[in-house]
Parts: structure tokens; sequence; C-alpha cells
């Protein structure tokens, strides 16, 4: 019985497994242990991967750079206004891989958004689109009612309202040209926006986060390893002042409406320090809608970029380099018998009528064409052209706007033997050169400031957060001595009486001369420019323009008003004087100067005519 | 007459397989719990609650057939052969497009083709079993082939390549075990070698075609694959690999630690708590815990080969080796895929893949190998 369970426990029924047959299987476990080892060691030992490392490759899908937008800067007028500033208004962004019945939500989205049903139905049924910018900058009404919509229906989870800064500009058209446009990209393309660009933008921060890989899932923003925070743009605060700016846009518009004028320029300009006070031009844009005007509206800013023949305005440019040359003196007489013989060719005054003897103030007086062109001659080709690149004239006058232009000089030494001296002649009553208005301004700013010619500037303070930096006035040079600047201001002030009659004649029935401004002695000059037009002159227009300075004798302000091609006025002036007179009379005012009470004739009002 | 010996009880298969078991609910666990996000781990609806319960079922059926003696079941042969076809017939018709592959049944989250790979390897070890006078015939060789061919047919008609692959290698395993002769071998291959050549040309569409080789692209031959769709499928594999890849590449030696691996965690890797469960493993415990991990699996191989050694029948013998053969396969093959080593054909990690039905096949074949080992002497009292 033992013997037989012993057999009965050690005997195995059926052909057993042989042991060679054994080995191979487990010989098959070894070849299995060692193949997957072998990988696994070279996958996450020696992390080989086409010539990459493995865990490298994890840390780069996992981590995301993110830039963070700084924000731009304000920019204020120099009493805080704010002129650009950034509002957040909602984006509509979509995530179509989560949107449910694309057809009825695209339907229903597009009329709000302003966009085509099919257009928007096939980003909505596009599955791969996990991120798209529907619609930018969407009013807050249309808002809610995507709000609404979507609550209302089941659209699923992939509608999103993001807030979005964008740039606004609270004034509308008010100093559009000066404070210039940011795109939608958030870069200025022009005025102080594109000229401050880089400091206003500020500089982009970053953040280094880890995130998620899933697509069921928002990007889950995990251990944030490095942020940087973005530096805001600077603001800045502009040299404008609100008051005089729209004073001179009011004029402006007032202006081209009634003489139907093809633009204009108005620009106002403190003498002392060349901050620029108000600078208009037509026409005007609003940057908010600024896709909808012509580039060259948006872009540039005629009162930099347009060069003109300055005409009679020029002559006290003239006068003050034959003083300060001592080519001549305020009691040196030329003869004016109304037309002269140059070169072979007549050379005339407007209507070629004579005036007799002229000293450089009645020849300012009378606008002589004649006796300018005498005096010119008397300072000479190397005096005339080396103060005219004194004055700037020919140059940019570095103003911190973009796109200025140099206006044009006919240098001697530029031109070699194609230089006549006829040039200096015409040059010395304004024609055969052309100026830009802010280069003008800045020169008659250096006779109204006792010599110097200053760089003129819009831009006043710049300030980071609560830290304000003023931009200091630069002397550019001094071109002038006080006594010449003295005796011009003196020859100035009477051709402003000159002018007077044309305003108060009408209701005082004096047409003598007269204060302009009653009240305060005012310096002006008008001057009648032809335009050049193919080598030759349009005869049937011309740009009218007064250069001046108020009070005379403690300039606040240097002014300069340029009419083209008004349609009423046969001259020009007679629609420049006006706005002289009344852009002048209100600055007074607002700048508090205390008029001279006797300084008017019978009939005058101080701040008049109403 | 009692087979049944505690003495003879393999613990050391018990404990492996305890320790596999931990590996997976720890595995299942750190992949399963970003997917519930308010923390209902615990609810008896989330998936790792539903894993416990499914090894709770899995260790049930274990324990029923270590006690059942397995000689039954060459008893039920024909019957359970039936009830395997019933299985893949109503995948085939009833099932679902799921992951590329009718596999997984309607309304009920069951894989019927896991249970019938166990069902196929009884049946297959009881025929050689009863044939076993003849072994080595043509004629049993042949049956045999047939008895593994019909549920080949039907698993590739869903197509699942995976399945299939499976069931080619326990047959061959089976086969090789109850004495297939050299010369019969060498027949075999002289005919599947052109069948397969013809399977792979004609009868694979090239985008599975794709699909299967993948894994050894370049990313540059992938981008320039002509067809789009074709293109696209080979995309979504080679870049699946490259996930799992990279999962494993930033596990390193000592791995980010359980629940902190980035890229399983933040779900970079695809079908994480199955096909790609040993790429969260690698990452998340390293080199050293995947490499604990395989050897565990393999020392279960060991334990299956021994447990064919010492079995009392060939009955017992075959069906050890059988399921040799498919764990064997099923580890090579989802190890291979989720390392760039195998083509992409997600079948699960035995004990360590999320899923019920592959779960309870698995530790019910453990059962069987534990009852084969504790029946193999004969006492006489």
């Amino acid at each position: 019985m033992v013997i037989d369970a012993m057999a009965q426990l050690t005997a195995s029924r059926g052909t057993p497994i042989t042991r060679s047959r054994i080995n191979v299987l487990l010989l098959l476990v070894a070849i299995m242990t060692v193949l997957l080892g072998q990988q696994l060691v070279k996958v996450q030992v020696y992390q080989q991967h086409k010539g990459r490392q493995l865990g490298t490759m994890a840390q780069d899908e996992l981590t995301r750079h993110e830039v963070l937008q700084p924000r731009r800067g304000t920019i204020y007028d120099r009493n805080g206004v704010a002129l650009a500033m950034n509002v957040n208004m909602p984006s509509l962004y979509v995530d179509s891989t989560q949107i449910k019945e694309p057809e009825k939500l695209a339907l229903l989205l597009a009329p709000l958004i302003n966009k085509d049903p099919a257009e928007v139905l096939a980003i909505l049924s596009d599955k791969e689109r996990e991120w798209t910018r529907l619609a930018r900058w969407i009013a807050v009404d249309t808002a809610q009612q995507i709000e609404k919509l979507t609550a209302d229906g089941d659209f699923g989870a992939g509608i999103w309202l993001i807030p979005e800064a964008q740039r606004a500009y609270p004034q509308g058209e008010f100093a559009s040209r000066i404070v210039g446009v940011a795109n939608h990209e958030g870069v200025g393309i022009s005025g102080v926006e594109a000229y401050y660009d880089e400091e206003i933008k500020g500089i982009s921060g970053k953040l280094q986060a880890e995130r998620s890989g899933s697509a069921d899932q928002q990007p889950i923003w995990i251990a944030p390893k490095e942020i940087v925070e973005p530096q805001d743009g600077i603001a800045v605060k502009l040299t404008i002042d609100s008051t005089v700016q729209k004073l001179v846009e009011d004029e402006l518009r007032r202006v081209v409406d009634e003489q139907q004028a093809e633009g204009a320029t108005i620009l106002v300009m403190d003498p002392n320090n060349g901050e620029v006070l108000g600078m208009a031009t037509w026409p005007v844009y609003d940057p908010n809608k600024y896709t909808d005007y012509p580039a060259e509206i948006v872009n540039r800013n005629n009162a930099l970029t347009d060069v003109y023949e300055p005409g009679s305005t020029m002559k006290v440019i003239v006068t003050a380099i034959g003083l300060q040359t001592g080519a001549f003196t305020p009691d040196t007489v030329v003869h004016d018998g109304g037309v002269v013989h140059r070169y072979g060719w007549d050379i005339g005054n407007w209507n070629r009528a004579g005036n007799g003897p002229q000293t450089p103030g009645q020849m300012l007086y009378n606008s002589s064409n004649v006796a300018a062109l005498q005096f010119g001659e008397m300072i000479g080709r190397d005096n005339f052209y080396k103060y005219l690149k004194l004055f700037g004239y020919g140059q940019q006058t570095g103003i911190d706007l973009g796109g200025e232009g140099e206006g044009i000089v006919k240098w001697p030494e530029d031109l070699g033997d194609e230089w006549t001296d006829l040039t200096l002649d015409q040059n010395s009553f304004g024609q055969g050169i052309a100026v830009t208005p802010m280069q003008h301004v800045a020169a008659i700013s250096a006779i109204a400031n006792g010599g110097l010619l200053m760089w003129p500037h819009v831009v006043r303070e710049k300030c980071q957060g609560a830290q304000c930096e003023p931009v200091k006035p630069r002397v550019v040079r001094r071109v002038l001595d006080k006594p010449v600047t003295d005796a011009i201001r003196q020859m100035m002030t009477t051709n402003a009486e000159h002018y007077a009659n044309l305003i108060w004649g009408p209701s005082t029935g004096n047409w003598a001369d007269q204060p302009l401004v009653p009240g305060y002695h005012v310096s002006a000059k008008t001057g009648t420019s032809q335009i050049a037009v193919n080598g030759g002159y349009d005869n049937n227009a011309v740009i009218g323009s007064v250069i001046g300075f108020a009070p005379s004798d403690n300039p606040r302000i240097s002014i300069l008003v340029k009419i083209d091609r008004p349609k009423k006025a046969q001259w020009g002036i007679e629609a420049a004087i006006p706005v002289y007179q009344r852009v002048v009379t209100k600055l007074m005012s607002h700048f508090r100067i205390p008029p001279d009470p006797n300084y008017k004739t019978e009939g005058q009002v101080i701040g008049g005519p109403q | 007459m009692q087979t049944r010996r505690w003495q003879d009880f393999n613990f050391y298969l018990l404990v492996t397989v305890l320790v596999l078991t931990g590996f997976g609910i720890a595995m299942v666990y750190s992949t399963t719990i970003g997917n519930n996000y308010t923390g209902q781990v615990w609810s008896l609806s989330s998936q790792f609650a539903r894993h416990i319960i499914w090894l709770a079922i899995g260790g049930a059926v274990m324990l029923f057939l270590t006690l059942f003696d397995y000689h039954n079941f060459q008893l039920l042969a024909g019957w359970s052969y039936l009830l395997m076809l019933a299985l893949l017939g109503y995948t085939l018709v009833a099932g679902k497009v799921s992951m590329g592959a009718q596999s997984w049944l309607v309304g009920a989250s069951g894989q019927p083709s896991e249970p019938a790979k166990l069902l196929m390897i009884i049946n297959l070890a009881a025929w050689w079993a009863s044939r076993d006078e003849q072994g080595s015939s043509w004629l049993t060789l042949c049956g045999s082939l047939v008895m593994a061919a019909i549920p080949l047919g039907l698993v590739l008609a869903q197509p699942d390549l995976g399945t299939a692959m499976v069931i080619g290698v326990v047959w061959l395993v089976m086969a090789w075990s109850s004495s297939l002769t050299w010369k019969q071998l060498a027949v075999l291959a002289l005919i599947a070698l052109p069948l397969l050549y013809v399977g792979w040309n004609d009868v694979l569409q090239p985008y599975q075609r794709g699909r299967l080789t993948a894994f050894m692209m370049d990313e540059s031959q992938v981008e320039q694959v002509a067809d789009e769709q074709e293109r696209e499928a080979v995309q979504a594999v080679f870049y699946n690999v490259r996930a799992s890849k990279v999962a494993v590449g930033n596990g390193r030696m000592f791995g980010q630690g359980l629940l902190n691996g980035t890229q399983s965690q933040r779900k970079f890797l695809p079908v994480q708590y199955t096909d790609f469960i040993f790429a969260v493993t690698a990452e998340e415990l390293g080199f050293v815990g995947a490499t604990g991990m395989l050897t565990f699996l393999a020392l279960v191989l060991w334990q299956a080969v021994t447990v064919a050694m010492r079995a009392r029948d060939l009955f017992g013998r075959l069906i050890a080796v059988g399921i040799f053969g498919m764990l064997l396969i099923h580890t090579l093959e989802n190890v291979g895929m989720n390392i760039g080593l195998m083509p992409v054909t997600g079948i699960p990690l035995p004990f360590i893949s999320y899923g019920g039905s592959f779960t309870v096949t698995v530790l019910a074949a453990m059962g069987l190998l534990l009852s084969i080992d504790m029946r193999r002497r004969t006492l006489v009292f």
C-alpha cells in the first residue's frame, strides 16, 4: 500500500514536457526581460531619443512661455486731461473643440459681431481650432447679448468673453494730429504714439509655467517657475494746453468752413521754452476709427510735413539777418521804384507800385519786394545763407514727432555753379524757398524771445507711476542779439497796427492804423504765398499766412496761421488776419495778461470785437 | 480520492500576484484620480473604485478556481468552446466601435475577448490531452490549428490585431509544449510565411499597416505619408509612442514619485490607465520601479513554467503553458509598445492595467495555476 501510494504520489500521467522544451520557454522569458530591460536602460538611464534628451523633451512639453503684455502709457495734456488711454473691452474667443450645435450658434452670433454666418460657421465647426478670437473689443451691450445667448442655449463650454486692453481716445478728433494713433496691435503709428512708442508701450514681461496636456481641460497654469512682471509704459504729459488747442481747432474749423479752404494750420508755441501749446491742421480725423481714414491723413501732421513758400513773412527774417550782421541798420534807406531789373528779369511789388525811400521797418510795413531784395543783396550771399541755416531752415527742427519735413533751401554750397544771384533776390522776399510751419514758428520764436532758437517739443513730462521726469527745454543756439530782436519787435508791432483796419474798420469807421488787439501790443507779419506747381506757380490760388507773437514786449506765445487756397480771400491774408486776431485776443485773456487800458482807439473794445 | 494538498499550495506565486496587484492598485489610482475633479475617488462610480471591485471579484474567482478541481474543465471542454465562440461572436455582432475595435460591449464595460482567451487555452489543452497517444500526429496538430483558427478569424474580423497576436502566440507555445516536431514546425512555417506576407500586403489596410509600423518611424517619415487618412492614423500612433517614451524617459532613475509624473498627471499621455499604464509607472517610479515591476512579471512567468513542469497531467501542464504564453505576449507587447519596441496594438498589462474583464481573466488564470500546482500529486489514503 505504501509503495503504491508512493508510486501514485510521484507518477505523473501523460507525456511530460521535456526539459529542453521547458528551457526554451524559460529562454523566452529571459529574452523578453533582457530586451525590455535594455530598452528601459536606453530610455530611462541614457535618455536617448534621436539625439535629444527625453527628460528635456518632457520639460519642454510641459513648460509654456507666455508673454505678459504691459499696459500702454496714458497720454495727457499739460493739465492732466487724458487724450489717449486704455480701456478693457470684451473680446469673443471660441474653443471650437467644445462647441455644440455650431450651425445654430453661427447664425445667432454672426449678426452680433458683424460677420458672415458662413465664415463664423467655418471657424466653429473646425474641430482642430482650440482658441480663436472671433471678435475683438465688442461693445458692452453686445457682449451682454452674447452672454445671454450662451446662457440660454446649450452650446458647450467653448465660448469666452475675455477683457482685452483697447487703446481709446476719449477726446476723439481733438488734438489727434499730435497724439497720433496706436494701431490694433498696440504699435504707435503716428504722432506722439509713434515717436514715443518704445517708452509708451512698456516692456513685456514673461511667465514660465507648467501646463496641462489634456484637451478636455482648460490650460492649467501650475507652479509658475519664473515671472518677470511686465513694466507698464510711461505716461506722457504733453505741452499741449487743451484750452489753447480747443481754441485753435475751433478757429481752424471756422476758417476752413468760411473760406472753403483746402487746408489750414494754426500753430501756437511758447517762444521762451519751445513748448508747443496748440497745433491744429486740417483735415482732422478720429483716432478711434483711424482705419476709416486715408493713411496720409492718419500718418501725417501737416504742420510738420508740409512745405510752402513763406512769401512776405520771410522779410522779417531777412531784416533780422541784416541787422544782426550789420549789413544795414534800422535807418538804412533803399529806393523802391515798384519794379527793379535784375539778371534779365523784372521783379516788382505785389501791385508794381513804388513806395519811394524805404527803411527796413517801412519795407516790412509796405511789404515791399523791391526793398527786401535790395536789403538781401546788402546782406550778401554768405551771411544770408549762413543765417538761414542758423535759423534752422532747410533742416528738421528735431521736434519730438515723426515725419518732419526739412523744407527746401537752395544752398549755394550744394548747388555750386547752378546757384545764381537771382536766387538770393527771390529768397529775400520769400520766394524760391520752402519752409515747414514748425520751422517758421521756431524761427519767429527766436525773434520773440530775444534771439535764442529753442527746440520745439510736445512732451513736457514723462511719468513712470508717480515718478515724473520733466523734459527740459533746450536752446539749440543763439541766433540774434537782444538789440536786434528789440528793433524787429518794434517794427512788427507797427506792422500789426497796419492790419487792424481790416478787423476794426467796419465797426469803428476808422480805417487808419490802430491797435490790432486792443490792450496789447502784438507783433505780426503777413504773407501771401504763391503755390509752386510743376516748376511754375498756380495763378488761381494762394496761401495766406500770418506769423507773429504776443505781447510784443514780453512774448508769451508765438503763432502761425496758414490758410491754404482760401476761396473768398483773394490774397489770403484777409482770411488769416482775423484768425490771428481772435486767437491772440483770447489767449491774452487765457494767460491772464493784464491789458494796457490806454492802448486802444475810439470804438475799440478790449477782448473784442465780440 | 483527495487530490488537494495545502502543503503544495504555491505561496510564492500568490505573493508575487499580490505584489503585482498592489502595483496595479497604485498605478490605477494615480492615473484615474485626476479624472475625478471633485475628489469622489472613493465613490462607487469612480474608475478606481470599480477597479477595486473587479479585483475583489477576480480574487473570489481565483479562490474558487484554486479550490475547484481543474479536471472538471476537461469534461466541459466542448461546451466551453461553444461559450467562447458565443462570446466572440456576440462581440463581433453587437459590439460597438471603441478604440478602433469592436471589443467593448454596448451597455456593459466588458471585453468578452479576454475570458475567451482563457477558454481557448482550456479547450486546446483538453484537445491535446485527449490525444496524448497521437500527440505529434498531423491530425492532432491540424485539429488544434482549426480550434485556434476559428476564434482567430472572429477576432481578426473585429479587427483586433492585439488579441489575434495573443491567440497565435498562445497556440504556438502550447503546440511547442505538446511535442510539436521540428518537421511540423518547418512545414507550418513554410505555409504560414506566405500567408502572413499576403495578409500584411493585401488584407491589412494601409492605415493599419501604418499604425503597426509607426513606432519605428521618424517624424520626417510620418510627414511623408502621402494619403491623408493614413497619415493621420500614423501620426496619432507616432505621437502616442513619442509621448509614452518621453514619459518613460522623464522617470529617469528613481522616478518623479507616485502621483507626481508630469507627463502622466497633466494628460500628455493617452489612454494611460490601460494601454500606457507602464509609461506612467516608469515615469512615476523610475527605472528602479519599472524594472521592479518587470521582475515580478518575470517571476509570475517563471512560476507558470514551474507549474507546467511539475503538473500531474498533460491537461494541467498545457493549461499552465497556455497561461504562460498569454501573460508573456501581453507583457512583452504592452511594455514593448510603451517604450517604443513593439507596434501599438492596445492590449493591457496583466495585473496593472485598468479593466474589469481582463483583471478577472488574469486572476482566474492565476487560480487555475494555483489549482494545478496544488493538485500536482495524487494522494491515496
